[in-house]
């Protein structure tokens, strides 16, 4: 009998924000799988690396949530995204109507999928349009069930579906039509049916669904659509299918018999969660965990790629059984960050006399205006939230090839795939093959976690280790804060450092980081692959972040075509590259390649001999090759690494100060790098595949010092903080946080 | 839509080629030879149902080799053997998988 190896995680918890400040409270929601009671406690993360030969796992106590032990609960996530009907009563009082929609089903015969609902799943009355488990078209009214047989939908094909119920004379009808022809399949299918009257009630209070069905048991639905939905309309009376297609494809301005009582339009108030009813009757609705909007509808004929400039186009709401939003648990404890506590990483400990135990991280940032340091680290929550819950080394084909080792998964890797309704990331498909465009921290994120996933999150913590070494007072400003409150969350720092992969970047960050540039602030980019994607936040939904993958970059899904333009700020998404702002535009250097099988180092170019850099090699021998240690790969330029190039932008004074050497068959080029394929994309043959170390001053006694590596951070620790890298960079911080620098253009 | 093809690595092993295993063994985490590196790909590119992974049992310290089940289905124990050597492990997963591709034990 075969053994499973079922994670052992009992306990998982998340916080309403994970951004804190001084005199504000967070509220923790946690959920325990046959834990009765457990303890919590708060601390500030020096290092959240469990690695022995690391900088040594450290979390300094600041508080316990105090009142005794915590009880555990057990609270479940309800994933699977739909629409409901807010007033559904305006729907009541139909003796006879119809229904229809065109839908595009991505899963048909996988399990029963609801277009249409209005079901009272514990009595059984109402009534509901859904795919059946072999993906035909069925209409069940109460206990009876009506099946367009044997024509099973086809799969990422539009479809216009029907159906019509009439109680008066006790007949029903489903119908389903393909709309484009396809020979050898079957070209449209009807069926009738008689009612049995003992169970009908399809006039019960009960709300009007689309996507799903009602439960009384599942947060309220279940049996979600997998594909996308356009136009779901009530018609008042039995009307036919053509009547009802002619409707539909005619944008809703078509009809001869009877008239609309709900006609739902998601081409409008595409950036909301709202749905309109344009029907007159303002039926209005709102979907439910994020759907996929801003997608390609029946009609999309690729005359534009922006959903804003044709959004009649774009109609269409894709809906995925595993999209989620916000898990909505209840609160188990909350803490009132103290009035003088320090900015930093934290986290919420939780510990069960079983030995089972949590980590909820969170970021305790200083309030507007209460600066208390020059330096700001800042922590770069858009990634964070990029690879939250990434499912990559379980679901996809690639991820061995790339890591050149055998995966190890995690008790938290298990759990995650295991347990799929704690949502995915921007690196993993849908369970019907769409690509992940959305990502929330209102679920717990288990890729911020102590443990072998030390991508990101964990490897960061190595510079706030090295920080502390050195005693140099920081503050924490994470990603969300400057997409929300622009340069002002910058301005005020002497210098700020970004982490080992500051790779999400919305405009609203980007702009902020060139304005502060610009006025003069210092920045050291400690990492690789910074700024590479387009990413939008949006007002109206706290927590959650869109990323649209184009049609080139380290894309892991490839988005739709006519896709790529982003639902929260209708801005074209993918790299910053293909929108005019290369990273080499804002830090002088831009992803080049990948090295996850082992890392290399540095060697110094002739110009870094120049006396105008000579603040950054202070106590570093001229001819020591830097770097050629670490914590992952065994050097300090690896896992991904960027290059300098003036043709895409690194500014005409930045300077290259070393690059690495020896990459060899280890470095692989980005398909951005490259237009066509030959065999001579790795590291022996081409000379793209590199990392770059560079400097150049900014406006206003500004500068900028980029390493180009990921894995320099990782580097810092070697030797008990006593080595060039460690050295390097704090030369370079000393420097960029005195009042006035002695290097660059003042030199 | 693009999708990557779950069977796209097509490289063949040649079970006479003992040599390229035993150039792995001796140096599991490479630099290797190109024909190793072709034969490596071949390997770790099996579909994902099914692939081997390391099930981490005492972290840093202890590994298991699991298989990669369906979407929330518990991973598959391969069998009860405990690594406390994580070249030893990958070592383990080669010659599962040699025999896996070529149908032949892998005896040096």
């Amino acid at each position: 009998m075969t053994e499973n190896l079922s994670s052992k995680i009992r306990m998982l918890g998340y916080c309403d924000d994970w951004r804190a400040s001084p005199g504000s409270t967070l509220n923790f929601k946690v959920s325990c799988d046959g834990i009765e009671s457990y303890r919590a406690r708060i601390g500030r993360v020096v290092c959240a690396d469990l690695d022995p030969a690391g900088p040594g796992f450290r979390i300094d106590p600041v508080d316990d949530i105090g009142g005794g032990p915590l009880r555990g609960r057990f609270q479940p996530a309800y994933p699977g995204s739909y629409a409901r009907i807010e007033d559904s009563g305006k729907l009541l009082g139909m003796r006879r109507f119809s229904a229809a929609a065109l839908v595009w089903p991505t899963l048909p015969g996988q399990g029963r999928q609801t277009i249409l609902s209005r079901w009272d799943d514990a009595s059984e009355c109402g009534w509901r349009l859904e795919l059946n488990d072999a993906g035909e078209l069925s209409l069940r009214v109460g206990k009876s069930e009506c099946v367009a047989s044997g024509s099973p939908m086809i799969r990422r094909q539009w479809h216009v579906v029907f159906a019509s119920i009439d109680l008066d004379s006790g007949e029903f009808e489903v119908a389903q039509r393909p709309l484009r022809e396809i020979p050898g399949t079957v070209e449209a299918s009807f069926a009738a049916g008689e009612l049995d009257r003992s169970a009908l009630a399809p006039d019960m209070p009960i709300p009007f669904l689309i996507a799903a069905c009602g439960s009384r048991t599942l947060a309220g639905a279940e049996r979600f659509f997998e594909g996308k939905i356009e136009r779901p309309s009530v018609f008042e009376g039995v009307v036919s299918l053509e009547i009802a297609e002619k409707f539909l494809l005619s944008g809703g301005r078509f009809i001869d018999s009877g008239g609309i009582r709900a006609s739902w339009d998601f081409a409008l108030q595409i950036d909301s969660t709202r749905i309109v009813d344009v029907s007159g009757n303002d039926i209005h609705g709102r979907v439910v965990n994020m759907p996929t909007r801003a997608v390609t509808g029946h009609n999309w004929n690729s005359s534009s790629l922006d959903w804003r400039s044709a959004p009649n186009q774009y109609g269409a709401i894709h809906f995925h059984a595993d999209d989620i939003y916000d898990c909505e648990w209840e609160t188990d404890f909350a803490w009132t960050v103290p009035a003088d506590a320090r900015s930093g990483y934290y986290a919420a400990l939780l510990e069960a006399d079983s030995g089972d135990s949590d980590y909820i991280p969170f970021f305790v940032r200083p309030n507007p205006g209460e600066r208390s340091a020059d330096l700001a680290v800042i922590a770069c929550t858009a990634t964070y939230l990029a690879y939250a819950n990434t499912h990559v080394k379980v679901d996809m084909v690639g991820s061995e090839v790339m890591s050149e080792c055998v995966n190890q998964l995690s008790q938290y890797e298990l759990y995650l795939h295991e347990h799929r309704e704690l949502g995915h990331s921007t690196y993993d498909y849908h369970r019907d093959g769409s690509g992940v465009c959305y990502s929330s921290r209102l679920r717990p994120v288990l890729t911020m976690r102590p443990g072998p996933y030390t991508f990101n999150y964990i490897n960061d913590t190595h510079l706030l280790a090295w920080l502390d070494h050195i005693d140099q007072p920081y503050d924490v400003i994470t990603d969300e804060d400057i997409d929300s409150r622009g340069v002002d969350a910058l301005s005020g720092y002497r210098t700020i450092i970004t982490l080992s992969h500051p790779e999400y970047t919305s405009t609203k960050m980007w702009d902020a980081f060139d304005t502060y540039q610009r006025n003069g602030g210092r920045h050291l980019y400690l990492g690789g692959n910074g700024f590479y994607w387009r990413v939008a936040f949006h007002d109206e939904f706290p927590g959650v972040m869109e990323c649209r993958k184009g049609k080139t970059g380290v894309r892991a899904w490839e988005g739709e075509p006519g896709e790529g333009h982003m639902q929260f700020s209708g801005e074209p998404g993918g790299l910053w590259r293909t929108c005019g702002r290369p990273p080499q535009s804002l830090v002088g250097v831009g992803y080049s390649s990948t090295m996850f099988a082992r890392s290399t180092y540095f060697r110094r170019t002739e110009a870094s001999y120049s006396q105008r850099f000579a603040f950054a090699f202070e106590g570093v021998d001229p001819d020591e090759v830097i770097g050629d240690f670490g914590r992952r790969g065994g050097g300090a330029a690896g896992i991904e690494i960027d290059r300098w190039d003036p043709d895409l932008g690194s500014p005409p004074n930045s300077v290259v100060l070393a690059s690495s050497e020896n990459v060899g068959i280890d470095g692989i080029l980005s398909c951005e790098e490259y237009t066509i394929a030959t065999r001579a994309t790795d590291g022996l043959q081409h000379g793209f595949v590199r990392a770059d170390m560079v400097f150049f001053e900014t406006p206003n006694s500004g500068a900028v010092f980029s390493v180009g590596s990921i894995t320099w951070v990782t580097s810092l620790s070697h030797n008990g903080f006593e080595n060039n890298v460690a050295r390097i960079t704090e030369n370079v911080l000393r420097h960029f946080l005195a009042t006035r620098p002695s290097g660059g253009s003042e030199g | 839509m693009f999708r990557y093809w779950e069977d796209t690595a097509i490289y063949p092993i040649d079970p006479e080629r003992l040599d390229l295993a035993r150039e792995f063994r001796s140096c599991i985490r490479g630099p290797h030879s190109e024909d190793l590196r072709f034969l490596l790909h071949r390997m770790r590119a099996t579909q994902i149902r099914g692939k081997y992974a390391l099930v981490i049992v005492k972290p840093f310290k202890e590994w298991r080799i699991g298989r990669i089940t369906e979407r929330n289905q518990p991973i598959e124990a391969v069998d009860d053997r405990i690594f406390d050597n994580l070249d030893e492990a990958e070592w383990a997963v080669f010659k599962l998988r040699w025999k896996d591709l070529t149908g032949q034990d892998l005896n040096l």
